[in-house]
């Protein structure tokens, strides 16, 4: 029976063995893969000093990213970059960006930070300042929205990279003059649909997720509210309280569904001619204007409309993108040449360009080139400039959870505008203090 | 007689009707993604496709590696399905058929690893895969799949090898046969179609896992299928045709391994889980 | 029992052999399992938020007091309850019939188990896709059906109410699920001896008493496997909520693993998160205890 005893012993250390070994090649595994990647050359890199930096983004639909790299390569040949594409919803990057960054990884060099994002990050510590790279006179050549979203505790954390805004997409060939209040655009929408030219007069986002918050805040801000001032809460107040009934009016000339649709939803059914307005980002505007479209050329722009107490034109919400280094890289200089390059004037006309987005530098909106390949751009300035940023807090997810879930029920009718102010108030007040 | 031959039509009408409910979804996913731009967002949806339109296949294939996703989901299920196989057969048998103290516990923590949810272990397992250098790799993403599907298969290998006669066993002791002889050469071949359908089910956990996945392996070179999909939408955007060719592309192996095993994966159902 | 431990002399000792052949297993599970659910247990009990990492401090219980007087958290905890209550016993009846039929012999039977096991080898994000989709209020196939069939005389928006949405996950849960379900219960219905339909009918016992009396007491055990691994599942839905509703609409169909992952991953506060894990874990471990307390009365 020895042999067999033996036998036992051999397979047990074998299954052992397996497992070990598989730990241990590991590494193999790990350089099996950097090879398998061209881009890269591990190897090459310490002869010729070649530096090789990982820009992790959500996935582009455009060329504009790939173009704005093959130019920084031509122009930086010893710094090679290794695109890492994320999937595109801004969820599921944030939830992979933070589990890497709080373990210290550091696999990832320059990141892509959705405008609500710099607060949160950098209060963790996982980005690294950028006051020393990037000067203040540098930043005044910038919109200056993005700049404050990018900016925490007097430090900046990110630079722009794109921008966004939320604007009031019309039917040109129904309505000749795009409504400017809330009123106005309810009353056209609606007489429209009487009409019969559009089955709906209003199309946004009101699904419980992000984009709620964009289409509520500006309400608030076109109606002369405000979530925070300082460090206190000053939503409490009759305007804002009057800009939620407002944003619940326009459910009666949206389809039914609405409280379900996020940007595509509506889009689609703009895009097929069934609606007179869309609240939408500009980014729509390429695939309105393409021939698959029902309504090419019929499509007008305008800033978003205001409310009756509020200032002279409506508050779009800010959106928008920016890259920061990530505070363990170890090529931070090379990072930050990245980072200039891809928010200087070349790469910005690049990704307009190509792509569609909107620059970040104020002098590209006179641009010739630029406006020529996006002739809305140039309306689209004042909305931008006027445009507000999100409550910037290291706690923003929390606010804006309050903020979405207060408004869906105002919305689907289990509270009254009132109680959803207050508690948003109190919520939001209960989280900055904590 | 004609009272029995209405019942049956009924039974068959039953039948068809069930059939079509269970399928529905998948054709309408079908096709979807067999249909031109201009059709996608008709109302009422079309029924059936205005022409065949094969541009959905062709940007799922080409504007993502897609062959390269089902090439890494292909390595990594199978892997974790042999190795979990592996793993689980040595402890359901020992399990099921060995004295040793302590067995019950064991089961137990298995069954309470279960338990939780996988979302909360997510982080503490990125901090160890980073430091076993283990990010975007297979091994990475094997081991936490076995590890995963372990309590499973190891539940449903015991339960089978219960299920097993206990006369062979005795017969090959009496022989003189040790039990680990016993295990390999004489119960091994009789638990074929439990190991052969636990293999399937852990397989499928494995092929079709999303979380993990996403978090490990950050390089497109190594993303597995279902991540692969989520790479389709654009920030604003829904490319549904696109989507639907891709899930499709996704699907159809499963569906293809399901129908040419089907007969083996029931009867090792029907011999798994007999006996709690 | 005397017999097992006279051929122990045979090879190496019974129990000895029993350890090394879990070993493995266990391993794995020690390794990449215990780890991290210790951590996240230990997690629980500070305040530790993603942002300021190192000022985490140790705070006992707070989290879970906070959470037992947090009325979001009753609501995932009943919105979960009744998504698991409700999908599970719909699986139960409707995987019973199908196993019921698939039990009988009839042309075509092959075709059925086949077409049964297509929803369970789709993954759930893309399945949970497919029916958003057909959902949808404007495109959605569902309302073109119910349409046409005069069951509703304009197209609703299934997942934009509060009072339909958690149906709706539950429906596209059931239809993923319940084939699963049927195929476990087939097999155990095939291990009922044919004799004893044969000596209860020939005793004068009509169908429903044969049903009642045979087949049920014999599925039980079966039965009670199923549900335990299909409660456990249920109880922890997460990618089908998280592609559909996202939570929404007003938060109605947010469940306790779905406010779990947005306390952690979107929130960051991993304190708050970890307890909702944990506490999750214990609902679960209690059901499963029943569930086993439920077999053994069978076994016995």
């Amino acid at each position: 029976m020895r042999t067999k005893r033996l036998l036992v012993f051999l397979l047990i250390f074998a299954v052992l063995v397996f497992m070990l070994a598989a730990c241990g090649s590991s590494e193999k595994s790990g350089d099996n893969s950097t090879e398998s990647q061209p881009e890269e050359k591990v190897s090459e890199s310490k002869s010729e000093e070649v530096v090789t930096i990982t820009y992790a983004r959500g996935k582009d639909i455009t060329p504009a990213t790939q173009k704005m790299l093959e130019a920084f390569e031509d122009k930086y040949p010893n710094i090679k970059v290794n695109y890492q594409e994320m999937p595109s919803q801004s969820d599921q990057q944030h939830n992979a960006f933070v589990t890497a960054l709080s373990a210290g990884d550091d696999s990832v060099d320059v990141y892509r930070l959705d405008i609500i994002w710099p607060s949160e990050f950098a209060s963790a510590g996982w980005i690294l300042p950028l006051d020393d790279y990037f000067s203040e006179e540098e930043r005044e050549k910038f919109l200056q929205g993005p700049i404050q979203g990018c900016t925490y505790n007097g430090s900046i954390y990110a630079v722009p990279l794109y921008t966004d805004a939320g604007v009031l997409y019309y039917r040109k060939d129904l309505i000749p003059n795009p409504p400017e209040t809330w009123d106005e655009l309810y009353s056209i929408g609606k007489k429209l649909m009487d009409e019969g030219k559009v089955e709906y007069g209003f199309v946004f986002q009101a699904n419980q997720y992000e984009g709620l918050v964009c289409n509520v805040l500006e309400y608030i801000h076109s109606n002369g509210g405000k979530v925070i001032d300082g460090s206190n809460v000053v939503l409490n107040s009759e305007n804002a309280i009057e800009a939620l009934n407002i944003f619940k009016k326009m459910l009666d000339i949206a389809p039914e569904g609405v409280t379900t649709y996020i940007e595509n939803d509506g889009g689609v059914m703009f895009q097929e001619g069934k609606v007179a307005f869309m609240r939408n980002w500009p980014s729509w505007w390429s695939k309105l204007n393409s021939d698959e479209s029902a309504v090419k050329g019929k499509v007008g722009v305008a800033p978003i409309p205001k409310g009756p107490n509020g200032d002279a034109t409506g508050k779009a919400t800010l959106g928008g993108w920016n890259l920061a280094i990530n505070k363990n890289s170890k090529n931070k200089d090379a990072a930050w040449t990245f980072i200039e390059f891809m928010t200087g004037e070349e790469a910005q006309k690049i990704q307009a360009i190509e792509g569609g987005f909107l620059p970040v530098r104020q002098n590209l909106y006179k641009d010739a080139d630029v406006i020529k390949a996006n002739p809305h751009f140039e309306s689209m300035y004042d909305v931008l400039v006027n445009a507000l940023p999100r409550p910037v807090s290291p706690f923003y997810p929390k606010i804006s959870e309050s903020i979405q879930i207060n408004t869906h029920k105002f919305l689907m009718g289990e509270i009254d505008a009132k109680t959803a102010i207050e508690n948003m108030a109190k919520e939001i007040q209960e989280i900055l203090e904590q | 007689m004609r009272k029995d031959k209405l019942s049956n039509i009924a039974f068959y009408i039953a039948v068809a009707v069930f059939i079509v409910i269970i399928v529905f979804p998948f054709y309408w996913q079908i096709i979807t993604s067999f249909k031109p731009p201009e059709q996608l967002w008709n109302i009422p949806p079309e029924w059936w496709p205005s022409r065949f339109y094969l541009g959905s296949y062709i940007s799922a294939f080409t504007k993502r590696p897609f062959l390269t996703y089902l090439k890494n989901s292909a390595i990594v299920a199978i892997s974790t399905t042999a190795l979990a196989v592996f793993v689980t057969s040595f402890a359901g048998y020992a399990l099921a058929r060995l004295h040793f103290k302590g067995k019950n516990v064991i089961l137990a923590l298995a069954l309470s690893v279960s338990m939780f949810p996988g979302i909360a272990i997510v982080s503490p397992l990125f901090l160890m895969m980073k430091q076993w250098n283990l990010l975007n790799s297979y091994l990475g993403l094997i081991l936490t799949y076995t590890t995963i599907t372990i309590p499973l298969s190891m539940w449903n290998l015991t339960t089978f090898f219960r299920t097993i006669p206990a006369d062979m066993e005795e017969a090959a002791k009496i022989d003189g046969a040790s039990p680990f002889y016993t295990f390999v050469k004489i119960i091994l071949p009789l638990a074929a179609p439990g190991i052969f359908t636990t293999a399937i089910l852990v397989f499928i956990a494995a092929w079709n896992e999303f979380l993990f996945s996403l978090t490990f392996n950050t390089k497109d070179a190594l993303r597995t299928v279902p991540v692969g999909i989520a790479m389709f939408p654009g920030e604003y955007m829904l490319p549904w045709g696109d989507i639907s060719a891709a899930s499709v592309v996704v699907v159809l192996p499963l569906i293809v391994m399901v129908l040419l095993f089907q007969r083996r994966i029931i009867s090792g159902l029907t011999a798994g889980a007999v006996k709690g | 029992m005397q017999k097992r431990r006279s051929i122990k002399s045979t090879g190496i000792p019974e129990n000895i052999l029993g350890y090394l052949m879990v070993t493995p297993a266990l391993l794995c599970i020690l390794l990449i399992a215990i780890f991290p659910i210790v951590r996240t247990f230990s997690l629980s009990l500070t305040d530790m938020k993603m942002q300021f990492p190192d000022a985490a401090k140790y705070i006992g219980l707070n989290n879970y007091v906070k959470l037992l007087k947090d009325e979001r958290f009753w609501n995932a905890t009943c919105n979960t309850l009744f998504f698991t209550i409700v999908s599970v016993a719909m699986e139960l009846v409707i995987g019973f019939t199908m196993a019921l039929v698939m039990n009988m012999p009839f042309k075509g039977r092959g075709l059925v188990r086949a077409a049964v096991l297509v929803p369970w080898a789709i993954p759930t994000t893309i399945s949970a896709t497919m029916w958003k989709f057909m959902y949808h209020d404007q495109f959605g196939v569902i309302n073109d059906i119910l349409l046409r069939m005069g069951l509703i005389d304009q197209y609703k928006p299934w997942l934009g109410s509060t009072l339909s949405a958690l149906w709706c996950a539950i429906i596209a849960d059931v239809w993923k699920t319940a084939p699963f379900m049927g195929l476990l219960l087939l097999a155990g219905l095939q291990t009922i001896p044919i004799e004893l339909y044969e000596s209860a009918t020939v005793d004068g016992a009509g169908r429903i008493r044969r049903f009642f009396n045979i087949t049920v007491p014999l599925i039980m055990p079966t039965m009670l496997v199923a549900l335990i691994f299909r409660t456990l599942d249920a109880f922890r839905v997460f990618d089908l909520i998280f592609v559909m509703t996202g939570g929404g609409p007003g938060n109605s169909t947010e469940t306790l693993s779905m406010y779990a992952y947005t306390m952690l991953f979107r929130n960051l506060d991993f304190g708050l998160g970890s307890a909702i894990a944990v506490l999750i874990f214990i609902f679960v471990f209690l059901i499963s205890l029943i569930y086993i307390y439920l077999l053994n009365i069978q076994n016995d």
